[in-house]
């Protein structure tokens, strides 16, 4: 697809630089981008991308808008409270650019899902926050040979790399065997907006280099920088060829990462937080779901087209999202969390429990 | 005594009173590791260590480009003019 003389005038302070061009701006229209993570990384990456002129760009993060999201991630304002973030950052990434396709998904990244996410795909883009969903789309980008820009930052510090599937090091080549559990967490240490920035413009750069056809600049080289006292490196690391991803003896085809049925996540406001994962995109009927809101007197908190988040009691409040993604913030113990799960999807919404879990019968009986 | 030469980020300097390249004796890593817990105390302990001594999780350690979690770990053996990394792993996003 050619550039219109409108999209031209638009992006005319680009076209103009030596490292996009014409031919590069058009190039940007005719891909297609997927950012892992709408969060601190994610919200500056997409505000570029869509603002840049990327072609079609696809969003993806299961999470809805918080109160202390809002001093980093860009794309939320007040009035998004509760809502999906994928729904929020839908229409404010319009608004900045109706002419980007933009696709919002509200799916966890696991290995069930993940192909669909990387899958026809130019460039994938990290704007994740856990270790366990970086390598599994780490994983899928080398085994669909799509290119990732990683990217994370805590606190003041924060690194980017550029990896090309089989030909640089990829993630578990310089950072293997992490465990989120012994990761520091941007809810327990903080981190400043301005390393956020930092990284996805790095992130950003890196992207449109691979998009328009040039050497990317991090290609085994690992940027690291600390804005305390504005230090960076750029430090070589190389391809290991005993990587369990992309070594001689890589076996990419066994499925490395569980998808979990339910995670406890650090608490928010000092509540327990819940995560429940179904394995398939339950593709919640949200009118039916907000109908039931309704007959059971639920509060609702924050009503969208991608997901409901409600008060069940004065204790718990539940996010549903339109995968069947919930979030149930306040319930004492994994087992309360998953009955109230149960009572809404199964008892109400009447979804088969196995394309929930093939566990989910005896998960919920026993747990 | 094999002599290695010790590379250090700048975002992780402070560990190393701001030294970043030096040289420094061991036949292990672990004597590297315990060298240096000598010359810089707790400014290093703090940084690269957790309580047991051992290097925390998000610390990568590589010789001569080379993760030593694909070889010995920290009994990994060295020879003279081996390359040390010390880098950090960043998790949040």
């Amino acid at each position: 697809m050619k550039l219109s003389d409108k999209e031209i005038e638009r992006y005319s302070r680009q076209i103009v630089l030596d490292e996009i061009g014409f031919e590069g701006q058009q190039k940007l229209k005719n891909s297609i981008v997927t950012v892992v993570g709408i969060g601190g990384l994610g919200s500056p990456i997409t505000q570029q991308l869509v603002a840049m002129g990327i072609g079609r760009i696809r969003i993806i993060d299961r999470d809805v808008v918080e109160i202390s999201n809002l001093h980093r991630q860009v794309l939320y304002g007040d009035d998004d409270i509760g809502l999906s973030k994928a729904e929020a950052a839908y229409y404010r990434l319009k608004r900045i650019n109706p002419q980007v396709n933009i696709e919002p998904l509200t799916l966890s990244i696991n290995d069930d899902t993940v192909d669909k996410v990387v899958t026809g795909s130019d460039v994938v883009v990290d704007g994740l926050d856990s270790v366990s969903a970086r390598y599994t789309i780490n994983r899928a980008c080398v085994r669909l040979k799509v290119p990732y820009i990683f990217g994370s930052a805590i606190v003041t510090t924060g690194s980017a790399t550029t990896i090309i599937p089989n030909k640089t090091a990829c993630l578990e080549c310089f950072q293997p065997s992490l465990k989120d559990e012994e990761m520091p967490k941007c809810g327990t240490e903080g981190v400043h907006p301005s390393i956020l920035t930092t990284i996805s413009s790095v992130q950003v750069s890196e992207t449109i280099r691979i998009i328009t056809g040039k050497e990317p600049n991090l290609a085994n080289k690992l940027f690291l920088a600390d804005i305390k006292k504005l230090d960076y490196d750029k430090i070589t690391i190389i391809k290991q060829n005993r990587c369990k991803v992309c070594g001689s003896n890589a076996d990419l085809s066994m499925k490395k990462t569980k998808r979990k049925l339910i995670e406890n996540i650090c608490g928010r406001e000092g509540k327990s937080v819940h995560i429940i994962s179904p394995k398939e995109d339950l593709k919640i009927n949200l009118d039916y779901l907000n109908k039931i809101i309704e007959r059971k007197q639920f509060k609702v908190i924050r009503k969208g087209e991608l997901g409901t988040t409600i008060k069940y009691n004065e204790q718990i409040t539940i996010s549903i999202v339109s995968s069947g993604v919930s979030i149930i913030v306040g319930a004492s113990e994994e087992k309360r969390a998953l009955e109230i799960f149960s009572e809404i999807m199964i008892d109400e919404l009447k979804i088969n429990p196995e394309d929930i879990d093939n566990e989910f019968k005896r998960l919920v009986q026993f747990n | 005594m094999s002599q290695v030469k010790i590379f250090i980020p700048l975002v992780m300097s402070s560990a190393t009173n701001g030294e970043r390249e030096f040289l420094i004796e061991g036949n292990t890593v672990k004597d590297i590791i315990k060298n240096l817990s000598e010359k810089y105390g707790k400014s290093f302990e703090n940084k690269i260590l957790d309580k047991s001594g051992n290097p925390k999780p998000i610390i990568n350690i590589y010789i001569n480009n080379e993760n030593i979690k694909f070889l010995n770990e920290l009994s990994t053996e060295l020879n003279d003019n081996d390359e040390i990394l010390f880098l950090p792993a960043v998790s949040g996003g």
